[in-house]
């Protein structure tokens, strides 16, 4: 294991221990969720973002197509455990291929190496895309969970390998949906012709 | 002063070469407040015109309210959002939502017949909850939430094939096929998504079959 999540490595041992909550509050390590499977891990901001809620939008058309490749798609908050529940129903996951889990301790954000800070909220660049969301039809909703924590993700194959990872800059520098489903494309590849 | 009454109408000038009608709209509230500004900032403010342009801003603001709202996400309820991930994810929510729109909910307990063979194919059925179950010549063949009764005659126009029954209670939405038929051809690509998903379950049934 690395001590830095890079691609090309194992994820650092102070992530993969991290242990993060369910939506009853039970904790999980987040190792346990990508064990044995391609897995995308979506650091996202509290749950109330309207930068997150533009990036779930555009993944949501893509969900089934990551199903299908058998990658495992986790969201992790950094919000109270009850938050959970109003984020699935309000980003229209509910049944969806995907599980939501949160770290409010923000520890797996700090392990990832996540930024932080108001200036990449509310700098110009943020304030735009904060625009560019709203005109998109997306709202500000509370505050839940950290508020200058920022988004990121890293996807992880089947052997346990890094394979892409993003931290976000800005609240609307999102993990490009076509960037997962080309390395989830790539790992599928690689499992079928290696007849994994 | 000019520079107000120059930079108003690039604005405007802009405004005539986007293709979005939201920037289209936008740039037009931009250009109508340096009007504004300018109308009022001359020797002898020019009150009709800011007026004029004060009521431009306001038709574009109302406007640019609405876009935003048809583009906010349609509200689902849970059982909604779970059908959608199961039958209808390639469509988009606001096209699911109006398709949703067009069909009713029904629940079913056994013995009900759903669809009876040799009846007139008129309403497509998809299973939200539960299990019903279908005779085929190779035995029976259980559908389960996310799978179609009547896709096939949706598109043969030929009457149910089969006797479909509850075996487990059910909840399913329903549409009549020629309100189906129509939706799909009004909207062109909502339908060739919606044969896909059906074509989709048809082909599972088969190869279950």
């Amino acid at each position: 294991m690395s001590e830095f999540l890079e691609v090309g490595r194992a994820p650092p041992a102070a992530l993969a221990d991290c242990p993060v909550l369910d939506s009853a509050g039970d904790a999980h390590p987040l190792h346990s969720l990508w064990a044995g499977r391609a897995t995308l891990v979506l650091l996202v901001r509290h749950f109330g973002c309207i930068g997150c809620s533009e990036h779930m939008a555009a993944l949501a058309p893509r969900l089934s197509e990551l199903a299908r490749l058998d990658v495992r798609v986790v969201v992790v908050g950094c919000g109270k455990a009850f938050f959970i529940e109003g984020f699935v129903e309000r980003r229209g996951l509910v049944g969806a291929p995907v599980e939501v889990f949160t770290d409010p301790t923000l520890n797996a954000q700090k392990a990832a190496a996540l930024h932080t800070g108001y200036s990449r909220t509310f700098g110009p660049r943020g304030l735009i895309e904060m625009g560019r969301a709203f005109l998109g039809g997306h709202r500000f909703e509370s505050t839940e969970g950290n508020l200058p924590q920022h988004a990121g993700g890293f996807f992880i194959d089947r052997g346990g390998t890094v394979r892409l990872v993003h931290r976000n800059r800005t609240i609307g520098d999102h993990l490009p949906p076509q960037a997962i489903l080309d390395v989830a494309l790539a790992d599928f590849a690689r499992t079928q012709t290696q007849g994994g | 002063m000019d520079i107000l009454i120059h930079i108003a109408n690039v604005l405007l000038l802009i405004s005539f070469s986007v293709r979005s009608m939201m920037a289209l709209r936008l740039l037009n509230i931009a250009a109508g407040g340096f009007f504004i500004a300018y109308f009022a900032m001359i020797d002898i403010p020019l009150y009709s015109s800011i007026a004029w342009n004060v009521v431009f801003g306001v038709v574009n603001l109302y406007r640019v309210g609405r876009i935003i709202a048809d583009r906010r996400p349609p509200h689902l309820t849970a059982a909604e959002q779970r059908l959608h991930h199961l039958a209808f994810s390639e469509l988009s929510p606001h096209r699911y939502r109006s398709l949703l729109d067009l069909g009713t909910w029904e629940d079913g307990v056994p013995p009900d017949l759903v669809a009876a063979q040799g009846e007139p194919g008129h309403t497509l059925w998809v299973v939200a909850q539960g299990q019903l179950e279908l005779d085929l010549p190779s035995g029976t063949c259980a559908l389960r939430p996310g799978d179609f009764v009547g896709d096939g005659e949706l598109f043969t126009r030929d009457p149910y094939a089969t006797d479909v029954r509850v075996v487990e209670p059910v909840r399913l939405v329903r549409w009549d096929m020629d309100t189906l038929r129509k939706f799909m051809t009004d909207d062109g690509e909502s339908g060739a998504v919606l044969q896909r998903c059906l074509g989709r379950s048809l082909v599972r049934r088969l190869r279950a079959a």
